[in-house]
């Protein structure tokens, strides 16, 4: 079988669940195997640590593309495109261009939410939903302070100076002091911009990893 | 408008929820391809939180963000990181701004030469005091700091010189020994193997009964006495019992003292239906009077030796 996008039958006959066929018989349901993720690593890359890199990002292009469309449990979606994708490389179809396959498999796993959304929308409407509001002003911002003290304090002193620089203005100053900055630094505009934002992506993981030691010591 | 710029718009729209289906799939089989369109959308991201926060949202983008990503938890917490991030790098700059305020006679000094005359002569000898003094001190320095690396060379040269000379002294003096010691050890075996060869050569003492710990020998004694000529020892160990296949035997001088004879696969025999364990070895191996010790160690199949008792005896002169 040679294929580029997933066919129309593919994603409702690997849901979570044993479901019913057009014909009345259940459908079965693929579960992972270790063969078939070790295949899935394999078509990545031919190197393992490449491959498990190249896993980690495609998993969080996934997870993003799934936030950034408003969909609910992203993570479990993720996990639904992996599987299918798997499955078929377990399935021996030839798959020419992988990235384009992901992102149909996560396009048409969308789809479906959103078909399913439509279908209960109804049912939901006349439901009364509570949903418990995130209270931002009254959290407890002494632990986050905390963390970000010491990751920042962490960082090595040229990215800490920098992030500190980059973030210390507003409006029109901003840009004059980015500027200044890139002159600084013998870098165009744009590469400073990266820069900034992969030490701010650093941080922040750094932050969330140390609010997750201090709730659970909580 | 730039490709850069128009990308990072694109981005920015794509995730405000305002870009055409058509554009917003384009923008994501590209992120799907390429990790840098995946960056700068998540660069926009960064950038869209800051713009919120700081208010540099207009009214339509505000609404958009709070609607479409503020709601999700993800980005709810990214913006509690930004503030803080925000206000360290504010505070980060307030305190680098704080200059001291400058003193009575220093501005005293700056209303003195005002004057381009004399400020001029002021910079023109002070460029040249400043400059011989620094010269001055740096040629002081460089001849002391010269000096004192001189010398510390020398020292570590003799010191590399004595150890040098030593550790060959040393490895001679080891090697001499090792030579002696395998010269020794080769001449002992070579003896050992002509009397083991020939048994009825030499004359058998009486055997010496010996139980474990020593205090229980026939006799009420665990005395060997030495013969003034060769002759061929003979101890039997008595076992309390027999577990293991192979038993070795170490007799040593002592109770860290050189070994005397060592013997491995030993197989127990009978002596007044007491199993033992005989040890026959010349007498010229117990090289001195004194207090020996044998160790009995226990072999089975694929394990490692076990201990099973120790027994002593005197060897004394006849």
């Amino acid at each position: 079988m040679h294929s580029l996008l997933p066919t129309d039958e593919q994603p409702n006959g690997e849901t979570e669940t044993q479901t019913q066929s057009p014909s009345g018989s259940p459908k079965r349901k693929w579960t992972p195997t270790p063969e078939a993720f070790e295949k899935l690593l394999a078509r990545l890359a031919s190197d393992r640590n490449e491959a498990g890199e190249r896993y980690e990002i495609i998993r969080l292009k996934l997870l993003r593309f799934f936030e950034w469309r408003n969909c609910d449990s992203p993570d479990h979606r993720v996990d639904e495109a992996f599987n299918r994708v798997m499955r078929r490389i377990d399935e021996g179809q030839t798959i020419e261009n992988l990235m384009a396959y992901f992102y149909e498999t996560a396009r048409l796993i969308f789809m479906e939410w959103l078909k399913e959304k439509k279908k209960t929308a109804a049912i939901v409407e006349n439901t009364p939903v509570t949903v418990a509001p995130v209270d931002l002003e009254h959290r407890d911002e002494e632990p986050r302070v905390h963390c970000f003290d010491n990751c920042l304090e962490d960082l090595p002193v040229e990215s800490r100076e920098l992030i500190l620089a980059y973030y210390e203005c507003e409006k029109r100053e901003k840009i004059v002091r980015r500027k200044k900055l890139a002159v600084e630094l013998k870098i165009p505009m744009n590469a400073l911009r990266i820069r900034a934002h992969r030490i701010r992506k650093d941080l922040e993981k750094c932050v969330k990893n140390c609010l997750g030691q201090y709730a659970e010591l909580k | 408008m730039s490709v850069e710029k128009h990308k990072a718009t694109s981005s920015r729209r794509y995730l405000l929820g305002t870009l055409s289906a058509e554009e917003s799939e384009r923008l994501e089989g590209e992120f799907f391809d390429h990790d840098e369109t995946f960056e700068e959308i998540e660069i926009a991201e960064d950038e869209l939180i800051d713009d919120y926060l700081s208010d540099d949202l207009s009214r339509a983008e505000r609404d958009q963000f709070q609607k479409q990503l503020l709601e999700n938890p993800r980005i709810a917490e990214r913006v509690e990181f930004a503030k803080v991030l925000r206000h360290a790098s504010k505070t980060t700059a307030q305190l680098s701004d704080i200059k001291p305020e400058p003193n009575s006679w220093w501005q005293s000094l700056v209303a003195f030469f005002s004057t381009p005359q004399r400020l001029g002569s002021a910079v023109a000898a002070l460029v040249l005091v400043l400059g011989g003094g620094f010269l001055f001190v740096d040629w002081l320095r460089l001849r002391d700091e010269s000096r004192r690396l001189r010398a510390e060379r020398t020292e570590l040269q003799r010191e590399n010189e004595l150890l040098t000379r030593k550790i060959e002294n040393d490895t001679r003096q080891l090697t001499d020994e090792k030579r002696n010691v395998e010269a020794l050890n080769t001449k002992l075996e070579q003896e050992l193997e002509s009397v083991q060869e020939r048994p009825g050569t030499l004359a058998l003492l009486s055997p010496l009964f010996l139980f474990p710990g020593g205090s229980r020998s026939i006799g009420k004694t665990n005395e060997l006495l030495l013969p003034s000529r060769l002759a061929m020892v003979r101890l039997q160990l008595a076992l309390e019992s027999n577990d293991y296949l192979y038993y070795s035997a170490v007799v040593r001088k002592g109770v860290e003292g050189p070994i005397a004879f060592r013997k491995t696969k030993l197989k127990p025999g009978t002596n007044q239906s007491i199993k033992v364990i005989e040890l026959r070895f010349p007498s010229t191996r117990l090289v001195a009077p004194g207090d020996y010790i044998v160790n009995l160690d226990g072999i089975k199949p694929s394990s490692e030796p076990e201990f099973v008792a120790t027994y002593n005896f005197r060897a004394v002169n006849k």
